[in-house]
């Protein structure tokens, strides 16, 4: 059994070496080091053993379950890193929800991907990262934006402006915000870095033109996913800051 | 009996404070009363923290009442679209906040956000008169604006929506006494000349009575008394209004 770990064991002698620096640099991370080293290694395995028993099954509903439970950790991850967001963990799931269904389901339905959990599972754990950063994003954005320009957003409401006129420029300022990671990724990809489902069949055996084909696709859909997340995660956040009436609620 | 262009009823307010990691909810308006009629001029007059802001806010639906109504030529605002209550209802802040870039688009904004068509009384040049701001400033940047200027031009915009009710939260409290007094009679032209009904806020005792109108003093959220401020001044045996102006 701990023959197929000798790699990993070996792999920790660089560890060992993160940690040396660490204590001569007194940087004082060790600990945090050897925490994260062991956390690393049994969520790695126990996701390795879930997914090889979800592979093995191949039902629908516990692929739509994994997803789901995968959802619910991205947003409530998101809405740790955004607690001054009143109802963060709900805009967040609903957000991450519609960015990740609408580019898989888009996806099964065109049938650029089967069914199979195998290519299900992987793409929808990177639309969900990415989407559960630009929902974080975009809230700590439109949060900043809306506490900053409170005089301004309520002089422009005393103008007679509804909430989406009066908070348009906050919206936009935070979508870009969202955005801007998976767009800067886009303009250097694969030049500075090779991107992580491309490197991953590349060390599986696929053949760097083929790699590249999916990953074109990957990219895409991320972008999409990102797109939605983001827009879906700032205008929903707006009913936390405004009442029906055109009002700016105290945060 | 004409309706009263404004009717205040039995307006109680009360927020939540935090202390800490305590809520507190304290009184901020009780049982506030008044009356204004279509064109009258009335001043608010109080200390700070009276709650004078606070009402002017409810007037123009930027908070909800927590009990009482406002009505507007008789209808209840609650019962009117809110864009609509704040365009009838103008609002004038105490700090002047500049919207945009530049004179004309700050002028032209309000009448985007109603969709209303400019004419030859909501024109930037004519509005800017109105104010008594040269009409020079049109394409100027105004964040580069006096302070006196910008209040002007906070004025002008408010205007541009042809307000039935102007409501004013110390005006001139950011400004030098000579701009202050400039705005004063700025304010009572408006009035007498178009017939504009007014609301000014101000915590100074001298101002309310140099503007010389009735007068509403509100102390701790509670309307005190009304009448002209000398008169006020001179019948009253109530300590924390003679505290206030002065003499115990
Ligand atoms: N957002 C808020 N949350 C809690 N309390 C508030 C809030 N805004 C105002 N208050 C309290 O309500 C009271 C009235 O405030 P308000 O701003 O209406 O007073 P004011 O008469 O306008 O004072 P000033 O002359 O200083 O402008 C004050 O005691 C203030 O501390
Ligand atoms: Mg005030």
């Amino acid at each position: 059994m701990l023959t197929g770990y000798y790699q990993v064991l070996m792999a920790l002698v660089l560890i060992a070496v993160a940690v040396v620096l660490s204590r001569w640099q007194r940087a004082r991370l060790e600990k945090d080091l050897l925490v994260g080293t062991v956390r690393a290694f049994v969520q790695l395995v126990a996701i390795g053993y879930a997914l090889e028993f979800i592979f093995d099954l191949n039902h629908p509903l516990l692929i739509l379950l994994t997803i789901v439970i995968m959802m619910t950790v991205g947003a409530y991850t998101a809405a740790g890193r955004v607690r001054e967001v009143p109802s963060a963990f709900g805009i967040a799931l609903l957000s991450i929800s519609l960015g990740t269904f609408f580019t898989i389901g888009l996806m099964l339905l065109t049938r650029i991907i089967s069914t199979d959990p195998k290519y299900v599972i992987p793409l929808a754990g990177m639309t969900i990262g990415n989407c559960m950063i630009a929902t974080t994003l975009g809230l700590e954005r439109i949060h900043a934006e809306i506490v900053g320009k409170k005089e301004k957003i309520e002089a422009i409401l005393a103008l007679g402006a509804s909430s989406r006129q009066a908070s348009l420029e906050s919206c936009c300022v935070s979508v870009r915000a969202a955005m801007t990671p998976i767009v800067n990724m886009m303009k250097v990809i694969g030049l500075v870095q090779l991107p992580g489902a491309m490197t991953g069949m590349i060390l599986a055996g696929a053949s760097p033109v083929e790699a590249v084909r999916i990953q074109i696709v990957v990219i895409y859909m991320l972008a999409s996913a990102v797109g939605i997340a983001s827009l879906s995660a700032t205008r929903l956040s707006l009913r936390s800051y405004f009442t029906k009436f055109h009002q700016l609620r105290e945060v | 009996m004409p309706v009263p262009k404004l009717r205040i009823e039995n307006l109680s307010k009360t927020k939540v404070v935090r202390e800490g990691k305590k809520r507190r909810k304290i009184s901020v308006l009780r049982d506030i009363s008044l009356e204004i009629k279509s064109g009258e001029f009335i001043i608010i007059l109080g200390p700070s923290g009276a709650g004078k802001s606070t009402l002017l806010r409810l007037i123009n639906r930027l908070e909800e009442p927590s009990s009482g109504s406002i009505y507007l030529d008789g209808t209840n605002i609650s019962e009117l679209r809110t864009d609509r209550v704040r365009q009838r209802i103008g609002l004038v802040f105490q700090v002047p906040v500049i919207l945009t870039g530049s004179v004309r688009e700050e002028l032209s904004l309000p009448l985007e956000l109603h969709d209303i068509k400019v004419e030859s009384d909501n024109h930037p040049e004519e509005l800017l008169r109105m104010v008594s701001l040269d009409t020079g400033l049109a394409d100027r940047d105004p964040t580069q604006f006096s302070l006196g200027q910008k209040q002007r031009l906070a004025l002008a915009r408010s205007l541009a929506l042809k307000p039935e009710v102007l409501l004013l939260d110390e005006p001139t409290s950011a400004l030098d006494p000579a701009s202050s007094l400039a705005i004063e009679n700025l304010i009572l032209k408006l009035n007498r000349k178009m017939g504009l009904t007014i609301l000014f806020v101000t915590h100074n005792v001298e101002q309310a009575k140099r503007l010389g109108k009735d007068c509403a003093i509100i102390i701790d959220g509670g309307i005190i008394e009304t009448g002209k401020p000398e008169e006020i001044f001179e019948r009253t045996t109530n300590r924390a209004i003679l505290n206030y102006l002065g003499r115990s």
